[in-house]
């Protein structure tokens, strides 16, 4: 399609004070104001590339501000906002494949196709992911060895860029890979097709196994064939315990149990607190003391009933628990949540994983969250996956701990790479460029690098991260 | 003010005196300071000083016209905004007989319209984001009608009800408007009436700093909020006899 993008505005307008908005990362650790715009229609995003044109001001891409860094975050910027671009628009009975807008959040796309048994082929562990997010960031699931990322459940996807205009773009295309996993930076995905995963329960067979030793843990990963979905909580103050968690689909007909009704878990919990209250009473948990205690105590939960036949959950209150206990990052507030996530290779990660908790304990700053999954490579072209397992470490930033938790990110940092790790974006608020140039090398920058120049030629979208890395600046 | 309470701040009247030590204070606890005033080779001197942390923009309140276009040149260098600082303000020498219009359609100007000009965008602005803090610097001689300065009284009087009506706007988005109310500074601006001991700039920048995130009205001293206090209930019939 031949799309021109020329413009009669003799003077770039001023954008409305009265549309700025205070965004935030997931973690509240990085917030930046920008003139947000909504989206309603494809006319909307070309008028905006225009204006960023005429008037030298960037556009940033942000989806539900999921990702905890600043990867959708750009000050004074242009932001492009998708809650209205949000129809979930056709699915195919026959071949279950799903035609959505890119504001369409998984929540949006499962409460409309499960009643048919349709389920998402890979989830992150929040619902509230856009479909332009597991795009951009081309999100990876609990089954990321058995069904890889979601970039490759993809039939076909849309996306207007400055430089090109309208293009429906299929796996095939040389820049597919570029697109996805290419955090935004290329043009604003309009739709996609999702090929959905046929189910007939709408339940999952969860089994614990808890684990004493790093060795247990990483044992149960690779000794594990038959399950669907794999992942692992680890204690961040006691090294080596834990509690591996694999699930299985059901294979029974089940029709009652793909009902959102029997989906969605009560919005109480213990005591009758409402869920969405719940980050206060989490508040007083939210420190060393807190944690360690109610760490011990989820381990000890699960030492009292080991893998036996496992329990059997619903879909969604599986894959998605956090999103049950809303705002629940709240709760580090007013210090916020860092993440630390990092994919090591498979012969490292033994080595490696036991190194960062002794690194937090030395440094007094354990993490309060450590969940490890394993994985195949990605095949985007800034990839951050690799044949081998992931940490994601949560730590709690305060005022008076900011300066160490620096140091620690660093000292972590450095250990990674010298385990040859690959960095996850998405969690991402902290690296400098020498380390995206380490984690994904300066062959796959260029690449990109050219794919800007040709998508995106006068660097009209930009973000936070991607300037403060210097990956996606064109040659 | 703790350090780094503030990170992107504008001062508008910001060339000499009170604002100028705003400027100062702000850029020390490493706050990115918008430095706006009509004398640009003073500005020049702050951003020397505070290099990448203070932005000299040249303008004058007075071209209400520009005023969107200027807080827009300062937002997009600053990156961000959560304090804007409205300071500007004139006080000519005027005679106990002069009734001069053109002065005293100077300082109404100046110290009224040109706050309400640039509190109006920044009211638009942290409406809609939520968050921000507003500090208008009043005077003292706003409290009363005095016979020495009519029209510089009136605009104190009506800059803190305007303050006011803003603070009852924005509170509940979580936007905290304060009005400072300066009793002698020693500045420019009141060099001429040779007041002793008027307190020295850099103490009043740090006051009204340090009470910037209040969302009241402020006077700098404790001994100021008492006797304005009590100015404020001597009846009128009386206040006229009184030679201040
Ligand atoms: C509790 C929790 C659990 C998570 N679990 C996982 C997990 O298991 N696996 C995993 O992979 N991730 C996980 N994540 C991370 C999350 O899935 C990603 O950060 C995802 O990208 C968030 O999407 P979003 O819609 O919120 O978009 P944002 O975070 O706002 O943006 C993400 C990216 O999409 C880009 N973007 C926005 N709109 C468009 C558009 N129209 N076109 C092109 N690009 C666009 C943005 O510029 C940005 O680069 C988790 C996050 C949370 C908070
Ligand atoms: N000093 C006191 O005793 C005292 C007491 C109570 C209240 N105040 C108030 O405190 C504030 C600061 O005064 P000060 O004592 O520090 O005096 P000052 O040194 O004269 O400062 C006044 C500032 O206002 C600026 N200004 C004046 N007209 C302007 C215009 N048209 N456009 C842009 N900026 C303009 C000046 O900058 P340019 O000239 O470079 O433009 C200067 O930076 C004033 O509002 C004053 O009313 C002072």
């Amino acid at each position: 399609m031949d799309i021109s993008l020329d413009t009669d505005l003799s003077k770039a307008e001023i954008p409305d004070p009265a549309s700025v908005q205070t965004d935030w990362g997931f973690g509240y650790s990085c917030v930046a104001e920008s003139y947000h715009r909504s989206v309603t229609s494809v006319d909307d995003v070309l008028r905006a590339f225009a204006d960023a044109k005429a008037s030298g001001r960037p556009i940033v891409l942000r989806g539900n501000g999921r990702s905890y860094g600043d990867v959708s975050l750009q000050p004074e910027a242009i932001s492009l906002d998708l809650t209205r671009w949000n129809a979930v628009e056709s699915l195919d009975p026959e071949t279950g494949v799903l035609v959505a807008r890119s504001g369409a959040r998984l929540e949006d796309i499962w409460r409309f196709a499960l009643p048919d048994g349709w389920w998402l082929p890979v989830v992150s562990g929040t619902m509230l992911t856009t479909l332009a997010g597991a795009l951009s960031a081309n999100i990876h699931g609990k089954n990321n060895v058995q069904s890889g990322t979601f970039g490759e459940h993809i039939d076909w996807l849309e996306i207007a860029s400055p430089g090109r205009g309208l293009e429906r773009i299929t796996p095939d295309h040389p820049d597919f890979w570029t697109i996805v996993g290419g955090w935004g930076q290329l043009g604003f995905i309009l739709r996609a097709a999702i090929r959905m995963k046929k189910l007939t329960s709408g339940s999952v067979l969860v089994t614990d196994y808890p684990t004493e030793t790093w060795d247990q843990l990483f044992a149960l990963f690779e000794n594990d064939h038959d399950s669907d979905y794999q992942v692992a909580w680890m204690d961040g103050f006691r090294s080596g315990k834990g509690i591996y968690t694999n699930a299985k689909t059901i294979s029974a007909d089940e029709p009652a149990s793909l009902r959102t009704s029997y989906q969605v878990p009560s919005d109480r919990m213990a005591l009758r607190i409402r869920k969405d209250q719940a980050h206060k009473f989490l508040r007083w948990f939210t420190n060393r003391p807190g944690m360690k205690f109610l760490s011990g105590l989820k381990w000890l939960a699960a030492v009292k009933r080991p893998g036996d036949g496992g329990r059997m959950l619903p879909l969604v209150a599986y894959h998605f628990p956090l999103d049950f206990v809303p705002e629940w990052q709240r709760a580090y507030r007013p210090g916020a949540l860092v993440q630390f996530q990092v994919g090591i290779p498979r012969e490292a990660a033994p080595a490696a994983f036991p190194a960062f908790l002794r690194a937090a304990q030395r440094a007094k700053l354990e993490p309060y969250l450590v969940v490890v999954k394993v994985h195949r490579p990605d095949p985007s072209l800034l990839s951050y996956l690799c044949d081998g397992y992931s940490i994601a470490l949560d730590f709690h930033q305060t005022r008076r701990n900011q300066p160490r938790l620096r140091e620690l990110l660093r000292e972590l940092t450095d250990l990674s790479h010298a385990h040859g790790a690959k960095f996850y974006m998405a969690k991402d608020s902290f690296l400098l460029p020498e380390d995206a140039r380490k984690s994904f090398g300066s062959e796959a920058i260029n690449q990109f690098r050219w794919a800007k120049s040709r998508f995106d030629p006068d660097n009209l979208i930009t973000s936070s991260l991607f300037r403060r890395l210097e990956i996606a600046d064109n040659p | 003010m703790r350090q780094g309470a503030y990170k992107f701040a504008i001062v508008v009247g910001a060339s000499s005196g009170i604002g100028a030590e705003l400027v100062r204070q702000l850029a020390e606890s490493g706050c990115r300071v918008a430095a706006v005033a009509r004398r640009g080779d003073r500005l020049q001197v702050l951003a020397k000083e505070y290099p990448n942390r203070v932005i000299p923009i040249v303008a004058d309140v007075l071209k209400f016209d520009d005023t969107a276009e200027v807080f827009l040149r300062c937002t997009d260098a600053l990156g961000g905004l959560d304090l804007v600082i409205y300071n500007s303000g004139i006080m000519p020498d005027v005679a106990p007989t002069e009734f001069n219009f053109s002065k005293d359609h100077a300082m109404i100007e100046t110290n009224l319209s040109g706050a309400i000009a640039w509190l109006n965008v920044t009211a638009e602005r942290f409406l809609s984001s939520r968050r921000g803090t507003i500090v208008v610097i009043g005077s003292v001689a706003g409290d009363r009608g005095r016979r020495g300065q009519p029209v510089y009284n009136a605009s104190k009087a009506g800059l803190h009800a305007y303050a006011e009506a803003l603070r009852n706007r924005l509170s509940r988005s979580g936007v905290r408007v304060t009005t400072i109310k300066p009793g002698p500074v020693a500045t420019d601006l009141v060099a001429h009436l040779g007041f002793r001991g008027a307190m020295p700039a850099r103490q009043a920048a740090e006051i009204i700093l340090a009470k910037s995130g209040r969302g009241s009205e402020q006077y700098l001293k404790i001994s100021h909020r008492v006797i304005f206090a009590t100015i404020r209930l001597i009846p009128s019939w009386i206040f006229r006899w009184i030679p201040i």
